[in-house]
């Protein structure tokens, strides 16, 4: 895993934006799928963590 | 949403469904007094993209508007960054160092996603989850489809009790 980067800079955080290497087909394919999967685990962990609405599990 | 990505494949395009802009949030007499997710008008979802411009400094492009039928939809293009998926820890860092605060205990949209807001310019954002950051090559953490608004007084009532 790559050890985060968070820019303030506006400047800075447009041009990396912008300034992004070109991505094949394959890839954009790829990320969509590795996202997607990424955002079901993230739901479910957040579903197992909850009890009803907006109540957490006490640690027992 | 429908996304296609032209032969450059440098951005992505987004085609709204007909007669759909997204999602917004309100809040009010006939939300109960609570932020609820509701589908946006055209409007809302320019403003919508407009602030993820603003804030987060994308480069969100309205391409065009198309009728299908009576329907509007909305051609907009996006930078395409590729990436690896980032962690929670990760969504909470990025925002706060953007100076949003979380709202505890509230989530809109996806299930469990995350939500934030920044008081000094009253802008909240929604539905912060894996789905919606992407790490870029460099290890970048870029948000690339969040719900941003300008909370109402409504709604800064609302989330009073999320920001403890």
């Amino acid at each position: 895993m790559k050890t985060p980067i968070y820019l303030s800079n506006p400047e800075e955080m447009l041009k990396v934006r912008l300034n992004q290497p070109r991505a094949t087909s394959e890839q954009l394919r790829a990320q969509e799928e590795r996202l997607r999967l990424a955002a079901e685990r993230f739901s479910a962990a957040a579903k197992a963590a909850t009890s009803g609405p907006g109540r957490k599990k006490s640690a027992a | 949403m429908r996304i296609a990505t032209p032969d450059d494949r440098s951005r992505y395009w987004k085609v709204t469904h007909s007669g759909r802009s997204g999602f917004i949030v309100v809040c009010g007499d006939e939300t109960g007094n609570q932020p609820e997710l509701t589908g946006a008008l055209p409007l809302e979802y320019l403003e919508r993209l407009r602030l993820q411009n603003e804030i987060l400094q994308d480069d969100i492009r309205l391409e065009g508007v198309a009728i299908q039928g009576e329907e509007i939809l909305i051609v907009t293009s996006q930078p395409a960054i590729i990436g690896d998926e980032v962690s929670e820890s990760e969504m909470r860092d990025y925002m706060g160092r953007l100076w949003f605060a979380p709202l505890h205990g509230l989530s809109l949209g996806r299930p469990g996603a995350l939500a934030f807001y920044r008081d000094l310019d009253e802008v909240a954002a929604f539905d912060a989850h894996p789905g919606n950051f992407v790490k870029d090559g460099d290890g970048v953490v870029l948000p690339i489809d969040l719900i941003l608004l300008r909370a109402d007084a409504a709604l800064q009532k609302a989330f009073a009790p999320h920001l403890r």
